[in-house]
């Protein structure tokens, strides 16, 4: 995966984080940010973010980060 | 096909509604109707046939023309029949000599002002007024010809699609009442009075000039051959027609295509279409000429790179070349290296082949579709809140409507006959609310009683449905009682308490917005205080990063005013292409199955094993954008699409060339070389909608048959094509008709169960869900209980985009379509619909224009972090400052060159609606622009010679 590609996925993580951040704590709101990554991210867009935060996971904000850990 | 009435009869006035029937007696025949309905009309609905010049049934009655005259016992005088309505007990005389004499002497008084040619005249056969001529027993003219009279009348042939020729007019008005009742568009005119008297197009010189729409409305209303269509003057009369579906907008209209052997003649709107009930638009009614366009693709072509001249291949060859390069990459690259994308132009038949053959045949779900990029969010929005993603209501519904709220749609432009039956709605007093950060033609709504105008800027509607649903909270104005009954209690508690934050009201939210508060708490007092509130919106709402959240936004706000599960409320998008809803429903997306089936659930993917007799990948494929960035990372590799053109299409155009470009096998199925075409290896000829058979979906989940007028040029309708493609690749398909096909799809879905060609050749349309709980289909959703048991409320957060206005790009651009071009203009760029619009435009305020030392028709560059392209200027009030605004109709535009990768954060629909740009004037095209010219006229070059020309 390139950067470009990486950077995407980083953004497109941290958005669907951002727009679930309401929930009642990062924990609450990590389930259901992973959950929407499971129903509608292709397996190797999801191995890749996987990839990435296991490298450097300094972009993704802190749901995100938590999201991505619980990915099967 | 069978209808409650029969469409071809003309009854004379329209029908009326009331709970109370009334008993008259015509010509001793007794009939029972319903309290208002015209003598006229009763009496046709006994069989007789009243003879009539002005009236007719499309439109209200006039009383013009006297020839319906009736003898009604115990009054004086003969009074016309189409205005006086039926009074319990009436007996009606419809022919007595007396009765005989007037009319023949009215019709005796026409036929002196107007030309004998009937033998030579383009409605001999079809003409009303010679039909009346002869029930009236017209022998003679007593009176001459040699008076004053209006034979000399010029003829104005300015519209391409229509004559106005005026020496044929009886004035008898109905152009006229069609133009106001039927479009709404108010155009036309009676111009003096008496002798003088003449249909006028206002203050213009001729049609063309004039506020015409051509919708046709006129031209079908004129019972002469005074408005009538060209190609029927050239052509002469039909010989058959056959009902079909349109194919250009969500709206679905039901036309007549009317032949003469294989040649459409016209397309006359059909009056028993539940859709669109005998309206149409400029481009269903006259843009058909694409079909037989010298552009058309007529033989499979396949090359083995780019830059290759195409070879003409058959079928077979075709076909197993393409087969072979798919099979060879997946050998090679992995199963996922290849995907395909459906079409919302092609049939539902041909959509569900296209996805089954990818998951079937291909064995991955990389399948995506068009709407991807328009829809997906209300998809998305509307499931989580309502538990099924599509719309609530009938358009008809808009009748019972009494606040209308419009967001982020043109009705007028992009769904035209909708756009007139809403105008229509209007007029007769129903309130408007229209949030667009342009002031719509909707606003312009002659007779618009009330409206009230919420200016937003791009890219905050979020804040502003939540604005509006914080004052139908904090006023109390909620409907408690469907809350508590309808509704998840726990979410909506959670979503009051966020709601009801200070930082969600209007006053907050203003410098966002750019709305004033005052106007945003009235908009929102008068939708949730009306009767009957309905929402429409269209790609204005879906096409942001929180498309998504919006989607759930209008949710919410139909629920909490208990604006949902009757007539004349609910959630309504407005589709943008014909079959967008069918395409969702047919499991074009990579994470679901028909019927929006979750490919990860075991119980659904093993029913469609079970059938399909394959396994099923249980994992999400890629979408769209996923699928350009795997092929630029050389991870994804071979790509099929079914009539969607994406090189035009899609946001970030380089972007999309790259990725095209790093195909192995890219394979195009469709009726033109389009713009995603030239990055092809295999152009597979596709058939128009008038050459095949199937069904489309329209907005209003109805399900409308498609029906073949004609052969397809290049001998094989598109779902032959998929199926060829799945049997060279090894999976075998072997459907004899698009009913086989939909058979199918009623055994996998749900929603489908009952959906069948002969229940449709019986009930004419049916919306679904189609089931055994709904047997004839589900007009309004919703009524009793959501599929989910109870509406879930949704927290709407506001997240501002993160493309704002900068120093370097200070203005947001937004893109939208117009009434006279279609998507990507493949289709009416080959009309003469291109008189109306020949080239995009960028829109921009005086004031944005005045500063940049812009005139009106001045070539200006736009650019953004995207890209660069040029276009000339339109400077118009309609804009806000700071907020310029194109289409995308040609190709050499570029307008996607500008437009960015930005996407809704659960759909990763793009955001072509905020795109901050700058605008300069310029006097040369742009660097893609000119490398766009050189790479078209070279593709042009490598199409095999027509008739011994080059394609240059």
């Amino acid at each position: 995966m390139g950067a470009d590609s990486a950077k995407k996925l980083v953004n497109m993580a941290n958005q669907i984080a951002i727009n679930n951040s309401h929930y009642s704590s990062d924990e609450a709101a990590a389930d259901v940010v992973a959950n929407h990554l499971k129903r509608f991210w292709a397996p190797a867009m999801r191995e890749a973010i996987k990839h990435y935060a296991e490298q450097d996971s300094t972009e993704l904000l802190p749901i995100t980060r938590l999201a991505v850990s619980r990915l099967p | 096909m069978l209808s409650y009435f029969d469409p071809k009869k003309d009854l004379g006035t329209p029908a009326k509604e009331s709970a109370t029937q009334v008993s008259v007696q015509i010509d001793g025949r007794d009939i029972l109707v319903p309290e208002g309905t015209s003598v006229l009309r009763a009496a046709s609905l006994v069989g007789i046939d009243i003879p009539k010049l002005c009236a007719t049934d499309s439109l209200e009655a006039f009383g013009s023309c006297r020839l319906c005259a009736v003898a009604i016992e115990g009054r004086r005088g003969f009074p016309a029949s189409c205005t006086t309505p039926v009074e319990e007990g009436m007996s009606v005389t419809t022919q007595t000599p007396q009765l005989a004499k007037l009319r023949r002497n009215i019709m005796e008084l026409y036929i002196s002002d107007h030309p004998l040619d009937c033998l030579t005249c383009s409605a001999n056969g079809d003409c009303e007024l010679q039909d009346m001529a002869g029930a009236v027993g017209l022998r003679e003219v007593r009176y001459g010809f040699a008076g004053a009279n209006h034979l000399e009348q010029p003829k104005d042939t300015s519209n391409p699609y229509f004559s106005f020729d005026a020496s044929k007019c009886i004035v008898c008005s109905r152009c006229v009442r069609a133009c106001e009742e039927t479009q709404g568009t108010f155009a036309l005119t009676v111009e003096k009075r008496g002798f003088d008297a003449k249909i006028s197009v206002g203050s213009a010189e001729d049609f063309i000039s004039s506020d015409c729409v051509s919708c046709g409305a006129c031209v079908q209303a004129c019972p002469t051959a005074t408005l009538i269509e060209k190609r029927v003057e050239e052509h002469g009369t039909p010989d058959r027609s056959i009902v079909t579906t349109c194919a250009y907008c969500g709206v679905g209209c039901s036309f007549e295509a009317q032949m003469k052997g294989n040649e459409v003649i016209r397309m006359v709107p059909f009056k028993g279409g539940a859709a669109n009930q005998g309206h149409a638009c400029v481009k269903g009614r006259f843009a058909f000429g694409y079909a037989t366009h010298k552009d058309r693709i007529k033989a499979p072509m396949i090359r083995d790179a780019i830059d290759q001249p195409w070879r003409t291949v058959s079928w077979d060859e075709a076909i197993t070349f393409a087969a072979e390069r798919f099979k060879a990459i997946q050998a090679q690259h992995g199963r996922n290296s290849i995907g395909g994308i459906t079409s919302s132009r092609c049939t539902n038949e041909e959509t569900y082949l296209v996805q089954k053959l990818i998951r079937a045949a291909f064995g991955n779900n990389n399948t995506d579709t068009c709407a991807r990029v328009c829809h997906s969010p209300t998809g998305f929005g509307l499931k989580a809140t309502l538990g099924e993603s599509a719309g609530t209501q009938t358009f008809d519904s808009v009748r019972f409507a009494d606040a209308i709220l419009v967001i982020g749609a043109n009705p007028t432009d992009a769904h035209p006959v909708f756009g007139s039956q809403l105008r229509r709605r209007l007029r007769e007093g129903a309130d408007l609310i229209v949030a667009d950060p342009r002031k719509i033609d909707l606003l312009k709504t002659p007779h618009l009683s009330s409206a009230v105008h919420l200016p937003l800027r791009p890219g905050t509607n979020v804040a502003l449905i939540n604005a509006l649903a914080h004052v139908v909270i904090t006023e109390g104005l909620e409907d408690r009682a469907f809350i508590t009954e309808r509704c998840d209690t726990a979410a909506f508690e959670q979503w009051e308490a966020f709601i009801k934050q200070s930082s969600n009201s209007p006053e907050a939210l203003a410098d966002v917005t750019g709305v004033a508060p005052e106007q945003v708490r009235e908009a929102a007092r008068r939708f949730a205080q009306a009767a009957n509130g309905a929402i429409y919106y269209g790609l204005g709402v879906t096409e942001h990063s929180q498309g998504s959240t919006m989607v759930m936004g209008i949710a919410n706000l139909a629920l909490a005013t208990g604006n949902i599960g009757r007539e004349g409320v609910g959630v309504n998008p407005l589709r943008g292409q014909n079959n967008v809803q069918g395409s969702c429903d047919m499991g074009s997306f990579p994470h679901e199955f028909p019927g929006y089936q979750h490919v990860g659930d075991d119980a659904v993917r093993t029913r469609f094993e079970a059938l399909w007799g394959v396994p099923l990948d249980a994992e999400p494929g890629l979408r769209i954008p996923n699928m350009f960035d795997a092929a630029i990372n050389g991870e994804f590799k071979g790509m099929y699409v079914q009539g969607e053109d994406i090189a035009q299409s899609d946001p970030d155009t380089q972007h999309v060339e790259a990725a095209l470009r790093s195909l192995d096998c890219l394979v195009v199925q469709d009726i033109f070389l389009n713009e995603t075409a030239k990055f092809a290896h295999v152009l597979l000829p596709g058939s128009t909608f008038l050459e095949k058979d199937g069904t489309f979906t329209n907005a209003e989940r109805r399900i409308n048959r498609v029906r073949k007028v004609m052969p397809p040029l290049a001998g094989k309708e598109d779902w032959q094509v998929t199926m060829a493609l799945a049997n060279a690749l090894g999976y075998p398909m072997n459907y004899g008709h698009p009913s086989e096909i939909m058979d199918e799809i009623a055994q996998l879905t749900p929603t489908f169960t009952g959906v069948s060609y002969n229940k449709l050749e019986q009930l004419g349309s049916i919306q679904w869900p189609c089931n055994e709980q709904y047997p004839e289909g589900t007009p309004i959703m919703h009524e009793m209980e959501f599929p989910i048991g109870k509406a879930r409320f949704a927290i709407t957060t506001f997240v501002p985009t993160e493309e704002r206005s900068t120093r370097r790009y200070p203005l947001l651009l937004t893109t939208g379509r117009i009434l006279s071009q279609y998507n990507v203009g493949a289709q009416t760029r080959r009309t003469d619909n291109q008189i109306w619009h020949h080239e995009d435009r960028l829109e921009l305020h005086p004031s944005d224009a005045q500063v940049r030392g812009i005139k009106d028709g001045d070539w200006v560059g736009i650019s953004s972090r995207a890209g660069e392209t040029v276009l000339r200027a339109l400077i118009s009030e309609r804009m806000q400052p700071g907020v310029v605004y194109t289409t995308f109709h040609h190709p050499e535009s570029g307008a996607n060159v500008i437009t960015t990768d930005a996407s809704d954060w659960a759909t990763n629909c793009p955001e072509y609606k905020v795109t901050a740009v700058q605008v300069v004037p310029v006097s040369a095209p742009s660097d893609w622009q000119a490398s766009y010219s050189r790479f078209d006229i070279a593709q042009q070059s490598l199409l095999p010679e027509k008739d011994g020309l080059p394609n240059v």
